[in-house]
């Protein structure tokens, strides 16, 4: 890993000409959530911040005069609701960015857009945004109304299922593309076939299962409990042969990235969340921070704060020599390093996110997680005796 | 071959795996798999092997050599797990090429167009701009 190994144990300088490229900054429009989902990680979400639209300029100039700048950008407005700033708000910031681009993106540069959100606030004027601006557009919703309003509801208590499929609706009507996101918990464990079914006869054909992690304000997963991961593995397993079932007309992110390395021939040697600015993380006051998005409005016992400078007085590339960063730096690369001595699986993960090393084993210079276990290791095991199954080498 | 239209790498193996190993191919190694547990790597291997036998290349390009990063966590505006510099996803499948022209993945267009089986060769992928990285983005 290029400069993962560089020795940062003397706070000596490092070579920061291999940190990027920038693939993806997460700017927090809002801290704010109108959910109250009981596994959020996000501390803040029940304050009304809100990102200036003073900051945007700071802001694209950071990114766009950055030497960490690859040749494009995606911005995801996240961390909070996106939706629940007015859509007037990002009409102003389309303008903002698009008077900061003439000054600051001279290699035009694509930026492009997309929002992560939990779709109950979806009506004819976002997509009309959408659309203006070709803002791709990700739902969280985690399978039929009975499982998902246990966990994702209003501030008042009741469930959002109602809500979110009438933004989900809103968007097919519009022809708008979506994907979604839906978190495995203990009471999903039990109903691969009623997910399915559910994603299936709603036409929602491009789905990521996210594991309820611990994570944040969320200490605990229901995941943890005893006798889960042989339930985790029979449910993982009954989705990827509903799957097939589809005839290649439904998407599981678990199971295509699996795949995609079989047919590339490829392994991958870290990810955008253990490598220093893949990912750039800009919260509302324009601090910004790398590595996992989780990290940036949380506190953390040995490390602080992960807060690496601000926009309006620090460039990406300044931060990179200070003691924070450091120290982050030289943990997070070690634990990669653990993970590609030790773990077998490496080459279909990349080394994990700092945020599950750190929140399941209190350090980032750690290596496998439960994370691990549900996100790769498990279904890497799936994936694979199905495949051989195919391909008849079971027995060979 | 007769593969029809692809559009998820899943889709994609299953069918490569129905095809007949080709004469050409026959001979050609494919390691046994270990009489006790196969590593994860060489039970990867093997699979890219059986699909190379069955005259099926897996996409090679000048960038073979370089760093691949999983991108996790990103939306990827278009990218999901599906890509490498080019729009997120964390199986890095970048550049183009070969039999499956994979090539710009999402690049080209809005996010209802970020296809990246366009045409040409017997197989195409189209978009797969998945949501979300693995971290919780909910």
């Amino acid at each position: 890993m290029t400069n993962l190994m560089t020795d940062t144990t003397k706070n000596q300088s490092i070579d920061i000409s291999s940190f990027g490229p920038i693939s993806l900054v997460v700017i927090q429009p809002t801290s704010f959530c109108n959910l109250d989902c009981d596994y959020c990680y996000l501390p803040d979400r029940h304050l009304k911040n809100r990102l200036s639209i003073d900051l945007i300029e700071p802001i694209f100039k950071a990114i766009l005069t950055s030497p960490f700048l690859g040749n494009y950008v995606d911005i995801c407005w996240h961390a909070g609701e996106p939706l629940a700033v007015p859509v007037s708000f990002y009409q102003e910031v389309f303008k903002q960015i698009e008077i900061a681009s003439q000054k600051y993106n001279t290699q035009q540069i694509p930026i492009c857009h997309s929002i992560q959100t939990n779709g109950t606030l979806i009506n004819q004027a976002w997509c009309d945004l959408f659309k203006e601006h070709n803002i791709c557009v990700g739902i969280s919703i985690d399978g039929p109304d009975f499982l998902h309003d246990i966990h994702r509801k209003t501030r008042t208590g009741l469930g959002s299922h109602a809500s979110v499929m009438r933004g989900i609706n809103y968007l097919q009507k519009n022809d708008l593309y979506f994907n979604i996101i839906a978190v495995i918990n203990q009471d999903s464990l039990d109903y691969p076939d009623e997910i399915f079914q559910f994603f299936w006869d709603n036409g929602i054909l491009d789905v990521a299962f996210n594991m309820e992690e611990t994570e944040g304000i969320n200490q605990t997963s229901s995941l943890d409990k005893a006798g889960t991961e042989q339930r985790y593995q029979a449910f993982m397993r009954r989705f990827w042969d509903l799957t097939v079932q589809t005839n290649d007309q439904l998407k599981v992110r678990e199971f295509e990235s699996i795949c995609g390395l079989i047919c590339d021939d490829r392994r991958l040697k870290k990810t955008d969340m253990n490598h220093p600015f893949m990912i750039v993380n800009i919260d509302h006051k324009g601090n910004f921070s790398t590595f996992d998005p989780e990290l940036l409005s949380i506190k953390t016992e040995p490390y602080g704060d992960f807060i690496l400078g601000n926009v309006l007085t620090d460039t990406f590339e300044s931060v990179c020599h200070s003691e924070k960063f450091l120290n982050i730096y030289r943990d997070m690369a070690a634990g990669v390093n653990l993970c590609r001595e030790n773990c077998q699986y490496f080459g279909v993960c990349g080394g994990g996110a700092g945020s599950n090393k750190y929140w399941e084993n209190g350090s980032f210079n750690s290596a496998q997680t439960n994370a691990c276990r549900y996100r790769i290791q498990i279904v890497t095991d799936i994936v694979l005796n199905a495949l051989e199954q195919s391909f008849n080498l079971s027995n060979s | 071959m007769n593969i029809t239209t692809k559009v998820t790498c899943v889709g994609f193996l299953l069918a490569i795996s129905t095809l007949t190993i080709s004469g050409a191919n026959a001979t050609s190694f494919l390691p046994q798999s270990e009489s006790i547990s196969p590593n994860i790597e060489s039970r990867l291997s093997r699979l890219t092997e059986a699909m190379k036998q069955r005259g099926i290349e897996p996409l090679r390009t000048s960038e073979a050599n370089e760093d691949l990063m999983a991108i996790g966590w990103g939306n990827g505006n278009g990218g999901g797990w599906g890509n490498l510099r080019g729009g997120g996803g964390f199986a890095n499948r970048n550049g183009g090429g070969s039999f499956i022209n994979r090539n710009n993945p999402w690049r080209n267009g809005g996010f209802n167009n970020r296809n990246w089986g366009d045409g040409g060769s017997f197989i195409n992928r189209n978009g797969w701009p998945n949501g979300g990285g693995f971290v919780n983005r909910w």
